[in-house]
């Protein structure tokens, strides 16, 4: 037991009890010994007494607005008398037992020291307070605000950069569609040189360069001719890869109109010429 | 025989040159004017030259005909004109007491039909008959008319009141219809220095009538594979296509060409390829005559009208649409 509970133990002892002659009170103790606000208590309180007492136990136990007292029970012994009291007590801090008339034997005065896992004393009843919130609730509620702010503002820019990844990928992509369907041309007309007659495989050639040049300069130039091709300002007095599809277009057109004769070499040269000149103009897109 | 060939379209080439050149000197600028001209000589088909006055219609013809040493003769196409006095007539010879045929301007090498929208119907329908048969019936008996026969018809596309508009199958009957176009500045000045100084230039022959069978042969001679053959349909083809999806121009043709333009056009690119001095045609010759022969050959709509388009326009659109060998 600690010292402070036996201090308020001798505090009751030594408070004021006033009881009658017969009985002195010999000792006290509550069961258990620190009790808090809502506990079930047990006062046991031992008289010494010189005489029998006449004792008669109430039928209504004293009330109480800080206590309720559920029952009283009495053992007598020789020269003993042990008074046991049950109760509840409902307010914190010491208060004084309601004075317990046994008949012969009156108790009054005895402190109960009630202990409470609150800080302040007993007010009196408080009002009824808002309604409690779950544990993380706040947080929870805080998380889920922040996300109805932020989600948005940092989705739109996800999604924004997502959008401008997606077209640039997009753009390159078909940037680079002429090229890949031109060189996919170029490796079936490969597999096809000695099987196709030079003609319908420059034709083929041809074709698949007019639509090359139109994606590139942003033109339909499958109903232009070579020479209307070559007045074009980008192919006006090229040098570079221009030049060489120009070239390979005439050579085209001596061969489909002119009946030249074009052997496989030639279809070749004619292939590796085609296959740098848009290397050649992919490089130069590319850094436009 | 290849080697052959190339000779052949050498000298043809030359001798096209040599002419070009020599009317030339009498008519400033007017380029496009003498190549259809010459075009049509050597195609063995007529030209419809439409222009306003003073372009130097006539006198282009006049130097054609002056420069082939073909006979020539000129008529003014005129209301009051009777196909008699056109293809000739019979006439009662009181000596004889017999009718003997007298015939008219038509038998010539080289005819200049002007204005023709200004005669009567029946006077272009006989003109245009001879042009289609080589032949003029007068009497009882057919006359064919003189190799070659070429026939230039003028026409004028303002004052329109009082002529008679040629119908579209007489202007099927046309190989080349030409636009003459006023002359640039520059052009117009080298008109002025050069009439001041010399009114009436005279001009040497270049071409003979055997010139004019060899450049027509040589023209023969010029190669059209099949893509340019099939291309040449395409096109005519895409004329009469009445699919707006297909062809947006379409809507902009009542009536498309006959296949007899896509004779003409044939016919035309391979002199096209024989100016260039090729023995073979290349689409750019299809292209480059396609206007000459369309023009007339292509009915607008009244879309076309309502917005103010030319067949110059709509065939640029037929060509765009086509896609090239």
């Amino acid at each position: 037991m600690s010292g402070r509970k036996l201090l308020l133990i001798g505090f009751v002892m030594v408070a004021a009890f006033e009881l009658h002659a017969q009985a002195i009170l010999d000792g006290l103790r509550f069961q258990p010994p620190g009790f808090y606000v809502g506990d079930e208590v047990k006062l046991i309180m031992v008289f010494k007494t010189e005489s029998p007492v006449a004792l008669n136990l109430p039928e209504t136990y004293p009330q109480s607005d800080w206590a309720e007292i559920r029952d009283i029970s009495v053992d007598v012994e020789e020269d003993r008398l042990t008074v046991t009291v049950d109760f509840t007590p409902f307010a914190p801090g010491t208060r004084t037992l309601p004075p317990l008339e046994l008949g012969g034997l009156r108790i009054d005065g005895i402190k109960v020291p009630t202990h409470s896992i609150l800080d302040k004393s007993y007010e009196g009843v408080r009002a009824l307070r808002p309604q409690l919130l779950i544990p993380g609730t706040r947080l929870t509620l805080s998380m889920v605000l922040s996300a109805l702010v932020f989600v948005p503002i940092f989705g739109v820019r996800i999604v924004r950069r997502l959008i401008q990844r997606i077209s640039r990928f997009r753009a390159t992509h078909r940037g680079g569609r002429p090229a890949r369907r031109m060189r996919r041309l170029l490796r079936r007309l490969k597999s096809a040189i000695g099987s196709t007659a030079p003609a319908l495989w420059y034709g083929a050639l041809t074709d698949g360069l007019r639509e090359y040049i139109g994606k590139r300069l942003g033109l339909d130039c499958r109903s232009s001719t070579t020479a209307e091709i070559s007045l074009f300002e980008a192919f006006h007095g090229a040098q570079g890869p221009q030049h060489q599809i120009l070239e390979v277009l005439r050579e085209g057109d001596m061969i489909k109109f002119a009946g030249r004769f074009a052997d496989d070499r030639r279809m070749q040269d004619a292939l590796k010429t085609v296959d740098s000149a848009i290397k050649e103009w992919e490089k130069i897109h590319a850094n436009v | 025989m290849e080697k052959a060939n190339d000779k052949t379209i050498g000298d043809a080439g030359a001798l096209i040159a040599r002419a070009r050149d020599e009317i030339g000197r009498r008519i400033v600028g007017q380029a496009d004017l003498i190549d259809a001209l010459l075009t049509g000589i050597i195609a063995g088909g007529h030209v419809l030259v439409e222009g306003v006055p003073g372009l130097a219609k006539t006198q282009a013809v006049k130097a054609l005909a002056d420069v082939t040493s073909a006979s020539f003769k000129r008529i003014q196409f005129t209301p009051d004109l009777l196909p008699a006095d056109l293809t000739g007539t019979m006439i009662y010879r009181s000596q004889t007491g017999e009718f003997v045929p007298r015939k008219g301007p038509v038998f010539t090498n080289v005819l200049l039909a002007d204005e023709i929208n200004r005669a009567p119907a029946k006077v272009q329908s006989a003109l245009l008959e001879a042009m289609a048969e080589s032949h003029v019936t007068i009497g009882e008996r057919t006359y064919p008319l003189p190799e070659p026969f070429f026939v230039m018809a003028t026409q004028n596309p303002i004052e329109q009141e009082g002529t008679y508009r040629l119908p579209e199958a007489q202007l099927d009957r046309f190989l080349l219809k030409a636009k003459v176009e006023y002359p640039s500045p520059a052009e117009e000045l080298a008109v002025l220095d050069r009439m001041v100084d010399a009114p009436d230039i005279p001009l040497n022959t270049v071409l003979d009538k055997e010139g004019i069978l060899r450049l027509r042969k040589a023209a023969e001679s010029v190669k059209a594979e099949e893509s340019i053959r099939r291309y040449i349909v395409s096109l005519v083809a895409a004329s009469r296509v009445k699919d707006r999806r297909k062809l947006p121009f379409s809507r902009y043709v009542e009536y498309g060409a006959s296949p007899r333009a896509s004779l003409a056009l044939y016919r035309c690119a391979r002199v096209q390829a024989l100016y260039e001095g090729r023995n073979f045609v290349l689409p750019e010759d299809v292209k480059s005559v396609a206007p000459l022969v369309l023009r007339h050959r292509i009915v607008l709509s009244y879309e076309a009208e309502a917005e103010q388009l030319d067949a110059d326009a709509v065939i640029a659109g037929l060509l765009a649409a086509v896609s090239v060998p």
